[in-house]
């Protein structure tokens, strides 16, 4: 209930501020943009969403962003206001990829142009482009970094969030990449956080003495096996790897605590995002379905990138 | 008429004879008034002592210990709150909350570590503090107010953090949760003083008698004279304390400062408690109760994990052991009213 | 005249933990009759109502309706064999019409679904006219008078075909007036046959309305009396049993000084320039219908409800905020009326209940010395002969005269100057009523003052010093113990106007 409220009210606020907005700019009719992810709360998403704003707010454009917190029918019915308010295109990362229809159809009868991002929906026929986050080639990032430096036959343990479409996919990535090289000893569910993740993580490294690796399905449960190993007295034996490319990570990288995470870059995903959202709007042509591939942070290219934000 | 029938039952007699001597007396009466659920601890640390080859080796049984110190705080704040006739939902996100507020404090404010050790604590307790006065002046429920401080503390925590995890790189503060006192892990010992000092709040002052009387029957309370608002925005400052402490430790142990951390600590929280024989109608249960139903869940999570069972299965285990250890429980007691 | 009788209730016992309020108990009501049944307070009165009305069942014994055993499981079948009870606490729901509130979820429906509000107003208003009332069916409820409403309970009753009334003291809140209208009401009930059981305590009006009058005590059926053939002393002979006289305890006493003055006290719409005074040593009783005020009283004395004005002196000094602390701390201290919601922690021990009142005596700074808290346990089960297996026993396992010794214990640790006994002796067994008797008398011997409310007219008279006669809000006479009798307490209990 509060929550919903809450929710509300940020809509309400954020309908409210372009039209301040609107009276100064006077050059062109500015082009409303609505956009939608799972949550806020994610500064995965909040990066995405900063790269998405700058761009089109730099064309004097109009951004409403709703902050569904991860309740499906909050996002519908927050999807249902933004199109009431009349935005011109709609910028969709569904909470569920089948579920979110309602609002596909109504875009598709009132015109709408709809780019989904990250997360794919089911019913693709109804949306006008896809600019995919590729989950499994994540998991296949990590697999390649794993075939380097781990030996033939080596044991690994994997921290997932079970029926999790990203969480499957990336694990169907490395599991595809390493083949028979290594052996999946355990695979248990970390919930995506830290301190679940710790206890558990402490537990397989005593049920399991010649573990090799920990294979972290994001990077808050790589933490949590970073810190096991530690608790452990195992730093060097045990090697961690993550998916995410986190801050956090990346200074464990640097550190030496954790070998690599399939990084994932949330400013392209909303570059790319909202030039094919430009490009459709203009008429111009452009690739329905784009892929952003993952790549491998570790120790040789760390170096590379800032630790204290997302690359 | 009681006594006769008590006489005939072999185990009873053996109790009633131990009695008689003082030292035994303790130790036989807590045997006594917790024998379902520790015939359960009993069973499976057997079960799992012959089913896996690591379990009873020192190195697991002090992870075990250091894995269920953060349960120990949110078990007693819960558990008192539940002997108030109350619940305390605030838990794990005043876990989030403290641990965020002292990881920042180390890494971004530069505030020396014992300093951001007490504002992690300070946080819990001015969580649990907010509770109890809402509590005791509006009259709304527990329920509802502790959940809304849930949802309040893990938007702050969000807030404070700015959405992400404030790593830590900071030997002393680190120590707090991965240090040791000779071979015993630090987050063992406090869990030991926590346990001390609650369980002699309870048994051995009048703010512990007082926590039962109110959750017995608060009316009777009242008409006894009891200051029932002083006891409610004790137990709940108590408990966000508590809760406080468990956030700085765990983000200790992390090496971070995690909002998100903590989602659904409560649970295995009020399942320690109610397995320790604490009622959720208030004013009955023991601290000796709770220490074994936290030792259970902690054993049962460790159990699986070294058993390589399923996560899905786990869920079912969980469930089902729950379930067998309060109806055991619940069959003893009724055995007593007849 | 059929050959059966309307009801009868054969053999029927109930028990709750700690008490048998129904014992064997049998009953027989005619077509056309008004039944009165009469016992004291706990007697298994409202127990037998409940069996009939199907919210208990009974573990014993049959109900027999035109002679068919009737199966009783619950409220709806007890509509379905025409029993309808009418509470001492009316059930209307005040925001509702009459009408409405007579067909409550039977409401006449029209061809399309729809309530038909019309019908319901014409039928009600046919109903209230057999009864000779003057009550607008499409009123709200919340307007009409007790009386009124009353009436309305009548013909929701009547609108389910009732054939068997049961009228819970519904008297209680009527004025001499309405209560000879509500007589009219029951004769022409009676006229059509259907049978009325009524309970009242006012022997005035059993011996003006029933035809027959069943007694019964502790559960137990005791007889069964024509009016006519009846009187009032034998009635309350079999009320109380024959042990009477060896049952109360009396020892006379010597008074110490003034330890309790009351003055003044008022409180709106409740309690209206009451003073009194209390000395050491003395017990005084408080007489009086229900909702006279006696306990809003009490409640008033020590703070739990607010009074508007009045001064309240405990050993000469002033009482400043009252409240049940302030009132412990000068040693003020009250059984409430029901031990089990105001007075006990029930899920505890005996020990814990005892001692909650004084915790401070064994708990410093150091902790809890448990041989000074038993110690404290064991001289007031000692005392006040509480019958319990050990000192941890759990109170909610203790029978109810027990149960009350442990509450009185719990106060009398407190080393209290003043006692106030709401009730003491409700819902406890006689020999129980006895105990308690002689422990009032024990306390007051040791010079503390002590104020007893009870509705059982006897107790009162027989061991207190003085008593007080409450009647609306105000005490309309205090009396000794030389001149109290059922005739006297009565008299000013109901205003001084009749008896």
């Amino acid at each position: 209930m509060m929550k919903k409220v809450l929710a509300v009210l940020l809509t309400a606020c954020m309908a409210a501020a372009p039209a301040a907005v609107v009276g100064a700019e006077t050059e062109h009719e500015p082009v409303v943009f609505g956009f939608t992810v799972t949550t806020n709360n994610n500064p995965f998403f909040a990066e995405i969403e900063a790269a998405v704003r700058e761009v089109v707010e730099a064309n004097g454009d109009v951004l409403i962003t709703s902050d569904p917190q991860s309740d499906l029918q909050t996002q519908i019915s927050q999807c249902e206001d933004m199109i009431a308010q009349g935005i011109d295109c709609l910028l969709l990362c569904p909470i569920d990829s089948a579920a979110i229809k309602p609002v596909l159809t109504l875009c598709d009868e009132q015109d709408i142009p709809v780019v989904n991002f990250d997360t794919d929906v089911v019913d693709v026929d109804l949306v006008d482009a896809l600019v995919a986050t590729d989950n499994y080639s994540a998991g296949v990032a990590v697999g390649e970094d794993m075939l380097k430096t781990l030996p033939e036959g080596a044991k690994i343990a994997i921290l997932d969030i079970p029926s999790n479409v990203a969480s499957d996919a990336r694990i169907q990535g490395l599991l595809d990449t390493v083949g028979d090289h290594v052996e999946v000893v355990d695979r248990l569910n970390g919930k995506g956080d830290t301190g679940v993740s710790l206890p558990i993580a402490e537990d397989l490294i005593v049920a399991n003495p010649d573990l090799a690796a920990f294979f972290g399905m994001n990077d808050p449960m790589a933490i949590g096996c970073v810190q096991a190993v530690a608790s452990q007295n195992k730093e060097g034996e045990i090697l961690v790897w993550g998916v995410d490319g986190s801050p956090e990570a990346k200074q464990c990288i640097a550190e030496g605590t954790m070998v690599g995470t399939g990084a994932q870059s949330p400013a392209t995903i909303g570059e790319v995002t909202i030039d094919t959202a430009y490009k459709l709007l203009a008429g111009e042509s452009f690739d329905e379905k784009i892929y952003i591939e993952s790549f491998i942070i570790n120790g040789d290219n760390i170096d590379d990138y800032s630790l204290e934000g997302w690359q | 008429m009681m006594d006769g029938a008590e006489k005939k039952r072999g185990l009873a007699g053996l109790y009633r004879k131990s009695q008689q001597i003082p030292v035994l007396r303790n130790i036989t009466s807590y045997v006594y008034r917790n024998t379902g659920i520790l015939v359960g601890l009993v069973i499976l640390c057997l079960f799992l002592s012959f089913g896996t080859e690591t379990f009873a080796t020192q190195t697991n049984i002090i992870n075990i210990l250091r894995q269920i110190s953060t349960n120990v705080c949110l078990t007693v704040g819960i558990m008192l709150a539940i002997l108030l006739g109350g619940i305390d939902l605030t838990g794990g996100a005043v876990i989030a909350l403290s641990g965020c507020i002292s990881a920042k404090a180390v890494m971004d404010l530069g505030t020396p570590v014992w300093a951001a050790i007490f504002l992690g604590c300070l946080a819990g307790l001015v969580v649990g503090m907010a509770n109890g006065l809402i509590i005791a002046y509006t009259d709304m429920p527990p329920f509802i107010v502790t959940l809304a401080m849930q949802n309040i503390c893990r938007g702050a925590a969000y807030l404070y953090a700015d959405g992400n995890p404030i790593r830590v790189s900071n030997e002393a503060f680190e120590k707090i949760g991965m240090g040791y006192l000779g071979s015993i892990p630090l987050p063992v010992i406090y869990s030991i003083v926590i346990l001390a000092v609650s369980a002699w709040l309870l048994t051995q002052t009048k703010m512990g008698q007082e926590i039962y009387a109110v959750g017995g029957n608060r009316e009777a309370a009242r008409f006894t004279g009891i200051n029932i608002n002083r006891v409610q925005i004790f137990v709940y400052s108590y408990s966000g304390l508590l809760a406080g402490v468990a956030g700085v430790v765990l983000a200790a142990r992390m090496a971070s400062g995690q909002p998100a951390t903590g989602v659904g600590y409560e649970t295995d929280a009020v399942a320690a408690a109610v397995l320790g024989g604490t009622s959720m109608s208030g004013g009955v249960g023991t601290p000796g109760g709770m220490i074994i139903g936290i030792l259970v869940i902690g054993v049962l999570n460790n159990g699986l994990n070294l058993l390589h069972v399923n996560s899905f299965w786990q869920y079912v285990a969980r469930g089902v052991v729950i379930l067998l250890a309060v109806y055991v429980d619940l069959m003893r007691k009724r055995r007593a009213y007849r | 005249m059929s050959e059966y009788p309307l009801l009868e209730m054969k053999n029927i016992s109930k028990s709750f933990p700690g008490v048998k309020a129904l014992d064997n108990l049998n009953f027989n009501l005619q077509k056309g009759e008004v039944h009165g049944i009469l016992g004291e307070n706990g007697a298994g009165k409202s127990t037998l109502i409940k069996v009939l009305g199907g919210i208990y069942r009974p573990e014993q014994g049959e109900i027999v309706i035109d002679g068919k055993t009737a199966q009783i499981a619950g409220v709806i079948d007890a509509r379905k064999y025409g029993i309808s009870i009418i509470h001492q606490e009316l059930m209307l729901i005040p925001h509702m019409t009459v009408a409405a509130n007579v067909y409550l979820t039977r409401e006449p429906k029209t061809r399309y679904g729809r309530i038909d509000t019309a019908k319901m107003n014409e039928d009600t208003a046919k109903i209230l006219d057999t009864l000779g009332a003057s009550i607008q069916a499409d009123t709200l409820a919340g307007r009409l008078s007790i009386a009124q409403q009353q009436l309305v309970e009548i013909a929701k009753a009547l609108s389910l075909d009732a054939r068997i009334l049961v009228m819970d003291e519904p008297t209680s809140s009527l004025t001499e007036t309405e209560v000879g209208m509500l007589f009219e009401t029951m004769n022409r009930l009676r006229a059509r046959g259907v049978g009325i059981i009524y309970i009242s305590h006012r022997m005035s009006e059993l011996f003006e309305i029933t035809d027959r009058i069943t007694v019964i005590r502790d559960g137990k059926f005791v007889g069964t009396c024509n009016t006519k053939e009846t009187d009032v002393d034998t009635l309350i002979s079999m009320m109380v049993g024959a042990k009477l006289e060896s049952y109360y305890t009396f020892n006379e006493r010597t008074y110490g000084s003034t330890v309790l003055e009351v003055k003044n006290i008022c409180r709106k719409g409740t309690l209206n320039d009451v003073s009194f005074t209390l000395r050491e040593g003395e017990i005084l009783g408080f007489g009086g219908i229900v909702g006279a005020g006696r306990s809003e009283l009490m409640r008033s004395i020590l703070g739990i409800d607010p009074m508007d004005s009045g001064e309240i002196y405990i050993s000469g000094q002033q009482l400043l905020k009252p409240s049940p602390r302030a009132a412990e701390k000068m040693g003020l201290v009250m059984v409430p009326e029901n031990r089990k919601l105001e007075g006990l922690v029930l899920n505890n021990s005996v020990k814990f209940n005892a001692t909650l009142a004084v915790l401070k005596e064994f708990i410093s700074s150091t902790g809890l010395n448990k041989k000074k808290r038993e110690k404290i346990v064991d001289r007031y089960v000692d005392m006040l002969s509480i019958k319990t297996s050990s000192n941890d026993k759990i109170v909610g396992q203790l029978s109810g005269g027990n149960q009350q010794k442990v509450v009185i214990a719990k106060w009398l640790a407190a080393h209290p100057r003043v006692l106030i006994l709401d009730e003491p002796t409700r819902g406890i067994d006689v020999s129980a009523k006895a105990d308690v008797y002689r422990i009032i008398d024990m306390l007051a011997q040791q010079g503390i003052g002590i104020i007893v409310i009870s509705s059982e007219l006897n107790e009162i008279i027989n061991i207190c010093d003085r008593i007080a006669v409450m009647f609306g809000g105000r005490i309309s006479r205090v009396l000794e113990r030389s001149e109290a009798t059922q005739e006297t307490i009565l008299k000013y209990a109901t205003g001084g106007m009749n008896g």
